[in-house]
């Protein structure tokens, strides 16, 4: 499949800016600002970094994901470093639903893009949560977290068996008619499959890359480092796999890529789009500079027509 | 500490009531009463 079929209904929804670009782009159905986005679970609910940023600057921001109560993560530590990026086994700690939508959306300025991260142990409490998120006008669209690689269940189990894959998407698409992105595990042998069962169970578009599943060792006390024992690699050490994965699936599928995965710069986001992803993500990025995406989005707008941004993928 | 405004959630304590507390937001000094020290690493 050509890459600019897969790209197709990516572009801008019409009308230049004015630097003669026009930046917006429609990745699965949601309208976004540009093509970048901040990742699940490293912009928090965007209340912490709204009075440093204009959040307005970004595509979009994927919330932190979210169960249906409240949620505790794992004791620490909790993260450790990495060459070239680093290891996290948090579980998915949350406010819950319901302080979601009630204090944390409310709290956003208007006219920043919202998506919501739905996570659970079973289908139907995926399809619960996104029913619920799916209720509040501020929701643009919402993101399956089925790859998250350091909970104890649920999460990467859907993302590693195709099977449970299409049943969990599935059940979530009969839920909510909001656009549905499924957030894909790397921790695969096949990526490509992983999408297609998506795509063929109704879902607008995939992300990806999540976490590559890790560990590490403190010699000294001759034990993990962390208290889960493994955890999630993410940063620049897991780019060239992302990109790899991005590019794989972009073949297989014709619904839209979100790119994620080690990206710190325009040029970084720039290589995910030439692999077929419609709009990036920008994660543990944000840990080393919280105005990095900021930075790149503003570099996807004043990039020069033809080249980078709007370029043809591979 | 990754991210220090309160996003990345690694530099959890553990409350001695229960739950976490964050040290970058709510600490970093807290009456020792506050926190779990049994269960920081």
């Amino acid at each position: 499949m050509g890459g600019a079929a897969v790209r197709g209904g990516a572009s801008g929804a019409g009308g230049a800016a004015a630097g003669g670009v026009d930046e917006r782009v429609v990745l699965a159905g949601i309208p976004l600002r540009n093509a970048v986005l901040t990742a699940s679970g490293t912009f928090g609910y965007g209340t912490e970094l709204a009075p440093f940023l204009d959040l307005r600057e970004l595509g979009g921001f994927v919330a932190k994901s979210l169960t249906l109560e409240p949620r505790h993560g794992n004791p620490p530590p909790r993260i450790a470093e990495a060459p070239a990026g680093m290891l996290n086994a948090i579980s998915i700690e949350n406010v819950g639903v319901k302080a979601f939508l009630e204090e944390k959306l409310p709290a956003l300025p208007e006219g920043v893009v919202v998506l919501a991260s739905a996570f659970g142990t079973e289908p139907g409490l995926y399809a619960e949560l996104a029913a619920r998120v799916s209720s509040h006008p501020r929701v643009a669209g919402i993101e399956i977290n089925a790859s998250c690689p350091h909970v104890k269940a649920g999460g990467i189990e859907f993302g590693q068996d195709p099977r449970l894959l299409a049943e969990l998407v599935a059940t979530v698409r009969r839920a909510t008619a909001r656009p549905l992105l499924v957030k894909l595990s790397p921790n695969v042998t096949r990526i490509a499959d992983m999408a297609r069962v998506c795509e063929a169970e109704g879902a607008d578009g995939v992300t990806l890359i999540n976490a590559v599943q890790a560990m590490e060792v403190d010699v000294e006390r001759r034990r993990p480092v962390l208290s889960n024992i493994l955890g999630g690699l993410s940063g620049p050490a897991i780019r060239p796999i992302a990109l790899r994965m991005v590019w794989q699936v972009a073949q297989a599928v014709s619904i839209p890529i979100c790119g994620v995965g080690g990206i710190g710069s325009a040029e970084d986001a720039v290589k995910f789009l030439l692999c077929g992803a419609t709009a990036v993500q920008v994660g543990t990025q944000n840990y080393l500079d919280p105005t990095a995406a900021v930075g790149i989005a503003r570099a996807s707008r004043t990039t020069p027509a033809g080249t980078a941004f709007s370029a043809s993928p591979i | 500490m990754a991210c220090g405004f309160g996003v990345c959630l690694g530099c959890a304590a553990p409350r001695s009531h229960g739950g976490f507390a964050l040290v970058c937001r709510q600490g970093p000094v807290f009456e020792a009463g506050e926190i779990d020290w049994a269960g920081l690493p």
